[in-house]
């Protein structure tokens, strides 16, 4: 039966969490400046788009 | 420039696992939720909380990271990538977070349907960890909140391991 399975080791977890995103932070540092450049652009452009969203509902 | 493509596409994907109820619902929580409710923030990755139902409490993600694998898109420890930006999905962390999405406030980004966490859970939810930054995340939300829903919320979840009620009264205090 499906049910919905709360997380039980959430230390576990959450350190699992930090760990990924060390490794897309290291990941993004390593990157040529022009890469980081337009994610960074992207990133900004998200963050409009975030800051507008409309609520419909 | 409008919402990026990868942001797009990322909101689509989510929005067809919950018709195909591989997910129950979903929310938008993070740096993103936090700079929607106008808290200025760094953030790279997207974070989505998310109510899935499962007959398997250690495999929960695994047919989202197949649906994701089957659009094309990369999945890395506990990351999925659309392009280069990247999602971690956090299923069922606790009643507190699942609550926090069903009630999460429904809007439109970049003509996408989606929801984003409330600023009165997000306040409830960095009451958790209470870290530093936690703290002073709390603070700039504060002005953004409704107290009274808040209240409400934080009396449903307060409990002997998440002392709510003690640590919001300390960062009033101290605001």
């Amino acid at each position: 039966m499906r049910k919905i399975n709360y997380i039980q080791d959430t230390e576990k977890f959450w350190q699992a969490h930090k760990e990924s995103r060390d490794a897309i932070d290291k990941d993004f540092e390593g990157r040529p400046l022009k890469e980081q450049r337009v994610i960074r652009t992207k990133m900004r452009a998200c963050h409009k788009a975030m800051r507008n969203a409309k609520k419909i509902a | 420039m409008g919402l990026p493509e990868e942001y797009s596409e990322a909101l689509i994907v989510l929005n067809e696992l919950k018709e195909k109820e591989i997910i129950q619902d979903y929310a938008i929580g993070g740096g993103l939720a936090i700079i929607h409710h106008n808290v200025k923030y760094a953030s790279q990755d997207l974070d989505v909380f998310a109510i899935i139902t499962s007959e398997d409490s250690f495999h929960i993600l695994q047919p989202v990271y197949k649906y994701f694998r089957e659009r094309g898109h990369k999945h890395k420890k506990e990351h999925i990538y659309v392009g280069d930006i990247p999602i971690q999905i956090f299923p069922n962390i606790s009643p507190l977070h699942n609550n926090a999405v069903e009630e999460a406030d429904k809007v439109e980004v970049g003509g996408i349907p989606t929801k984003i966490i409330g600023v009165e859970h997000l306040i409830a939810l960095s009451l958790i960890p209470f870290r530093p930054t936690d703290k002073w995340r709390i603070v700039q939300l504060l002005a953004e909140a409704d107290k009274e829903r808040l209240n409400k919320i934080l009396d449903r979840f307060n409990n002997e391991e998440n002392q709510l009620h003690t640590r919001y009264r300390e960062v009033l205090a101290s605001s």
